[in-house]
């Protein structure tokens, strides 16, 4: 792979209906939509500074709906960093990260130098919340990794999650802002499903 | 037990051979002898005879009729009749039933033999023969006094020949003395012969060997029985225990479960209208892992209660996916998967058209099948404005549980790419399900899983009991029950 020194890749896991196209969605577009379209997968690129130049940052939306392993073996080994995404409403969705982690945990063999982010989304759907935000950071505790929690509708930290991944990268310095604009160069390679995201 | 048998026998042959001078002292020996091998024979017959399931001397079919392994076989078979040869219990009953049988013969053959070639010698010899003997002993010793006496007067009656003057009368009284002598000789050594004539009838060593012989020839022959039936028992567990529907090829599980739509797939569809048209991306959402294992769990031995999983659309949904995708050959096939992708890449005028002709080309099964599961999955889209799952949402989260390619897994890339395509085949198939299959489904084919109340707008009523599953509780069927069991939600 001949642009793997230069694309930064990040691989979002959830379960179906978490809201993880939604967190890229807004932090790529900055759009948040309410019809309800499950992915198949998705990728987005888009450019970012990285040790005093630029490289691409390219988020993989996977498909929550129905895991195949050697799909979701392929996405972690060539993934360099991690969002794990669950919905502060769903106790299950939590659980359904636990087999995931695992597999990172085994295909990266240890998680300690992969920069892994725990999200707790839809942090705007109080009256529904099952999971409660301690209860998200022991988990991270636990897994030795950052967490956060996110409302992709209300724009709540999304950037923040972004930042605070690439700021967990040791080997690289990267950061978002490139002359102060964001969307330069943002593109969707694979545009799987032509209708599902193009708002 | 053998050398106590055979050494009276020893010690029986010399006293008689030497009859004539008698020893009282081994005379007494001798008959305290037989007494004790009397004695132990009578006490072991009657041990051996306790030890008989069969009642002696009963005939062959009258025995065979009481043994308890043969009431044993009779309750089996009878039992395994009325449990009926669907269910495992039913069969195993049958087949064990008529193992104990071959048992029971076995065994009623063994006992007819030791008790002719064993039992009966026994009894012989301690009830008759050794009476008899000890009789004829003390027959021989009063014969031997006799003829000690005889030879005494003789021998007095020579002495007073030689001294006396009557010698022509003595003479005459010493032949009359000689011949009752020689006749007391005679009976003696005519005793003699008849008693070791018995003796020589009675060696009883062989029938112990025979009785030893026998048990193990008829321990043998059970073996035999056993192991005969072993393999057929063998055969009926695993033809029962490898029941699973997940995991099993589609026309296996439809042939050895005699139905036309895979019980997974008719029970999930029926569960799902009953409670899970209204729920929320169905069949998007993940369902609690240990819920989805319990009840494919339940529905793979289809035995265990489903009541608690109504309450869990997802749950049902997520058994239904796992379902399609551990099915060893997609539902819409491996055979057809170019000819499928092909047609999706038709221009849209063409495309209906075209998967039209793959669809026809499905095996019958195949076709059956899918056309439930459209059929159903068209019904859901038709809530979508509550459930949110489209045609196009539904393709997206289940198409790739119907058809996938048989390289995935090497080239896990290809398989993202398949996603797409497949999504594009299912979802015009689900649009237009009624132009793809124009008759009306059924839902509840095998009417397992409905209520036979026809109140409600729709026949999907469930009775969740899956004891009717396997037809053992037909009465389950019945209203009350089932009314509690279902559950709006």
């Amino acid at each position: 792979m001949p642009e793997q020194s230069n694309d930064y890749r990040v691989v979002v896991f959830g379960a179906g209906g978490v809201g993880k196209s939604s967190l890229v969605l807004r932090f790529v577009k900055g759009t948040f939509r309410d019809t309800y379209i499950p992915t198949v997968e998705d990728t987005y690129r888009q450019v970012i500074s990285c040790d005093k130049s630029v490289c691409t940052l390219q988020i993989t939306d996977t498909t929550g709906s129905h895991q195949f392993p050697a799909m979701q073996r392929l996405s972690i080994s060539k993934g360099h960093a991690f969002i794990l995404v669950y919905s502060i409403t769903s106790r299950q969705s939590l659980e359904e990260l636990k087999p995931i982690y695992q597999q990172v945990l085994a295909i990266k063999g240890s998680t300690e130098s992969i920069p892994i982010m725990l999200v707790g989304n839809k942090s705007d759907e109080m009256a529904q919340r099952e999971v409660e935000t301690k209860e998200g950071e022991a988990q991270a505790t636990a897994w030795k990794c950052a967490f956060m929690e996110t409302s992709a509708k209300t724009n709540s930290n999304v950037k923040e999650l972004f930042q605070e991944l690439l700021a967990l990268e040791k080997k690289r310095d990267m950061s978002l802002s490139i002359d102060g604009k964001r969307s330069g160069k943002q593109k969707r390679a694979d545009k799987l499903k032509g209708k599902c995201s193009v708002m | 037990i053998k050398k106590a048998f055979l050494k009276p026998l020893a010690l029986g042959h010399s006293p008689v051979a030497v009859a004539t001078e008698t020893l009282p002292m081994s005379h007494v020996l001798i008959e305290r002898r037989m007494e004790l091998v009397r004695v132990v024979s009578h006490n072991t017959h009657k041990r051996m005879v306790s030890c008989l399931q069969g009642h002696i001397g009963a005939d062959a079919e009258k025995r065979h009729k009481k043994l308890p392994l043969t009431t044993l076989s009779q309750a089996m078979v009878e039992g395994g009749n009325q449990l009926g040869e669907d269910s495992l219990m039913g069969k195993m009953m049958e087949v064990c039933g008529e193992a104990e049988n071959r048992l029971a013969s076995e065994l009623m053959l063994h006992e007819l033999q030791i008790e002719k070639e064993v039992l009966d010698p026994l009894s012989q010899l301690a009830e008759v023969d050794i009476p008899n003997i000890l009789k004829q002993r003390k027959q021989l010793a009063k014969l031997v006094l006799d003829y000690d006496s005889a030879r005494a007067r003789w021998l007095q009656a020579t002495k007073s020949i030689i001294s006396g003057t009557n010698t022509q009368a003595l003479t005459a009284k010493a032949d009359l003395l000689k011949e009752e002598v020689d006749e007391a000789m005679n009976k003696v050594e005519l005793c003699k012969v008849t008693s070791i004539r018995i003796f020589d009838l009675y060696i009883l060593h062989p029938n112990l060997l025979l009785q030893w012989e026998a048990q193990a020839d008829y321990h043998r022959k059970s073996l035999t029985v056993l192991e005969s039936v072993l393999p057929a028992i063998q055969a009926q567990q695993d033809s029962w225990t490898e029941k699973p529907a997940f995991g099993t090829g589609l026309d296996e599980h439809l042939k050895r479960s005699g139905r036309e739509i895979a019980l997974p797939l008719e029970a999930c569809v029926m569960m799902l209208l009953e409670t899970g048209m209204k729920e929320e991306g169905l069949f998007r959402i993940a369902a609690g892992a240990s819920k989805l294992k319990k009840l494919k769990a339940a529905l793979d031995c289809s035995t265990s209660q489903l009541e608690e999983f109504y309450s869990d659309p997802h749950a049902v949904a997520g058994a239904l996916k796992s379902y399609l995708r551990e099915l060893p050959e997609p539902l819409m096939t491996y055979h057809l998967y170019d000819e499928w992708i092909q047609a999706s890449r038709q221009d849209p005028d063409k495309r209906l058209q075209a998967l039209w002709v793959v669809c026809d080309q499905l095996p019958k099964n195949n076709k059956t099948n899918l056309r439930y599961l459209v059929k159903f999955l068209a019904r859901l889209a038709q809530d979508s404005e509550v459930n949110k799952m489209t045609p196009s949402n539904i393709s997206i989260v289940l198409g790739p549980n119907l058809l996938w390619a048989k390289t995935e897994g090497s080239l896990a890339e290809m398989a993202a790419a398949t996603s797409v395509h497949v999504v594009a085949i299912v979802e015009p198939i689900i649009q237009h399900a009624d132009w793809f299959f124009p008759d009306d489904v059924e839902f509840n084919v095998s009417g397992m899983f409905a209520m036979p109340t026809p109140a409600s707008n729709h026949n999907n009523h469930l009775d969740y009991d899956c004891g009717t599953i396997e037809k053992k509780r037909p009465g389950s069927m019945v209203g009350p029950e089932s009314d509690s069991v279902r559950k709006d939600k």
